[in-house]
């Protein structure tokens, strides 16, 4: 003891023993990197160097949670999402810091859902400080496209476009004045659309601007009413449309719904990503429409209520290619079991109830746990994420959020 | 002859003979051999680390020696290896005092030994995590440079990154 004392003595004698802050900067941030949002709050009180270091990082890269289910925090979580984001679940916090200096070091913020009253609050933060990237949920961003409040215009309008037309690539159509959509004539960048509960009249109206909609490769139809959905073959380049987005919930009229909608399908021999959400039970006509093995994703919501069993299963087996695989209660889950292998995410939702969640999680982990699905990192049940992680002595542990 | 051997010289002048595979664990040693030595070494190669003292070289070294056969994890794979916690040797050999880990931490970043460096980092991190603003100030003596309506001003600002 009393040599190691000595030992000491001299050794601070002859060159100071470095400290934490003797580090150089770039360490500290590798240490700050390693850190919890939680955890980072408390490293800014100690003092100036430490609070820039730490706010670097804590105002990097942001994830507002600004719908569905808090986000419970704990310095424990360690997940690439947890380590990248800084997750804010009150907004109205967060809006009380801005406009803030340390945003200068702020690449992205992320918004759970899009929504009308974000609008200006991702206005205001692209004014200010224009370097920052504004992006949607990276949960959802495969099947479902995000507002930057810039490229993406509405009709009916609320705001005016930029002054840059070409800016705009995104187009959300809600049954608008029939005077207002000439403004589609000014728009030659439009990538992806969004047709809500438009009639036959409007759809005849905008077939005037076909070829403003020639580089469309993203289409989403929205549907309460009789809308002769073969009319979109007017509109829109079937065979390059790469992601479809189709939810229909009406009375069956004539049945030629169903001829059409696999006609449709037939065109689109491009499609890569199918969005079908209906209660007329199209998810049955499915088989036979596609190539085989060229979708990569497929989301499900159906409440049809009969059933017939055989046909998901074929259509999942036609298309191996599927990776990626979002349903509703029960209507893919037993189906899932053809090919497990090939999933890299799987998610359930069935809206309010919670009903089955439990079976669900269950057949999924254990398909997980007798090695049926490698590539599956994470899963989805119902807003609840489960992250898979793989031991080296094969033992597999599901860690669940929110907990 | 025996294959040539890299010696490394620390600050205070102690020679470190080791394998040339044992001393190419630092990128920085590594680029200096190949740089000087473009036809491969053909006799022991002298090393000079200012920056390192021996007590410090011969602890970076062990842990050079003990993972001369490890294959580390490219750079792409960032966020998986940052989510992972410290491996079970590299914990065992890093607890040291504070100030050890500093000294190696230190060598790792000017040798260029990455996982090390990361080991480091992560073991400081874990040091760091769960506690209050005042027992790091004590932990790591750190004397606040801020006036009371400052750290204030900073708890405030803190609340919208905290919300459990």
């Amino acid at each position: 003891m009393v040599l190691e004392l000595q030992q000491h003595q001299y050794q601070s004698k002859s060159r100071k023993s470095p400290a934490l802050l003797d580090l150089p900067d770039e360490v500290l941030e590798l240490i700050i990197n390693q850190l919890t949002q939680l955890d980072i709050v408390q490293v800014r009180l100690l003092n100036s160097k430490l609070c820039d270091l730490a706010s670097r990082k804590l105002y990097k890269n942001i994830y507002l949670n600004n719908s569905g289910p808090r986000i419970y925090l704990s310095n424990k979580l360690h997940t690439s999402f947890y380590d990248n984001y800084t997750i804010v679940n009150d907004k109205k916090k967060f809006k009380k810091v801005i406009p803030n200096r340390n945003m200068k070091y702020t690449q992205q913020i992320m918004f759970r859902i899009e929504h009308e009253d974000e609008i200006y609050l991702k206005m205001y933060i692209v004014e200010l400080f224009p370097h920052i990237v504004i992006k949607g949920d990276p949960f959802d961003e495969e099947y479902f496209i995000y507002s930057d409040g810039i490229s993406h215009f509405h009709l009916p309008s609320f705001r005016k476009p930029p002054q840059d037309r070409s800016l705009v690539n995104r187009l959300t159509i809600d049954s608008p004045l029939s005077e207002e959509v000439d403004i589609i004539s000014q728009f030659s960048n439009i990538a992806k659309v969004e047709l809500s509960e438009i009639d036959n009249f409007t759809l005849n109206l905008l077939s005037n601007f076909s070829h403003n909609f020639c580089k469309v490769t993203s289409l989403t139809i929205s549907d309460r009413l009789e809308l002769d959905i073969k009319l979109l073959a007017r509109l829109f380049k079937l065979d390059q449309i790469t992601s479809f987005q189709l939810q229909l919930y009406r009375n069956l009229g004539d049945g030629s719904i169903y001829s059409d909608f696999k006609w449709i399908l037939s065109q689109m021999t491009n499609l890569k990503h199918l969005v079908l959400s209906s209660n007329l039970g199209l998810e049955n006509y499915l088989s036979g429409q596609l190539n085989p093995n060229s979708l990569l994703s497929f989301v499900l919501i159906s409440n049809y209520g009969p059933r017939y069993e055989f046909t998901l299963p074929m259509f999942l087996l036609e298309q191996q290619s599927i990776t990626r695989l979002c349903f509703s209660t029960s209507t893919l889950e037993t189906s899932i079991f053809w090919n497990p292998n090939r999933f890299e995410r799987i998610s359930r939702t069935n809206g309010e109830q919670n009903r089955g969640d439990k079976g669900a999680t269950n057949y999924i982990q254990n398909l997980i746990r007798f090695g049926k699905c490698p590539r599956l990192n994470q899963f989805i049940i119902n807003n609840t994420y489960y992250f898979v992680e793989r031991h080296s002595n094969d033992s597999i542990d599901f860690t669940k959020f929110p907990e | 002859m025996s294959t040539p051997k890299v010696i490394i010289i620390s600050s205070d002048d102690e020679k470190f003979p080791v394998e040339q595979k044992v001393a190419e664990k630092s990128i920085l040693i590594k680029n200096m051999i190949n740089d000087l030595n473009p036809d491969g070494l053909e006799e022991d190669f002298e090393i000079p680390t200012p920056n390192v003292r021996s007590n410090v070289l011969s602890k970076v070294l062990e842990w050079c020696e003990h993972h001369k056969n490890t294959v580390f994890a490219d750079d792409e794979d960032e966020d998986v290896k940052k989510s992972l916690p410290v491996e079970e040797w590299d914990k065992n050999f890093l607890k040291v005092d504070q100030e050890m880990l500093y000294e190696i931490i230190l060598a790792a970043n000017y040798l260029n030994i990455k996982p090390l460096l990361e080991s480091g980092c992560k073991m400081v991190a874990e040091m760091i995590k769960g506690k209050s603003p005042e027992e790091l100030r004590r932990t790591f003596n750190i004397v606040s440079d801020f006036s009371p309506e400052e750290e204030a001003a900073i708890r405030r600002e803190n609340e919208w990154a905290e919300d459990r």
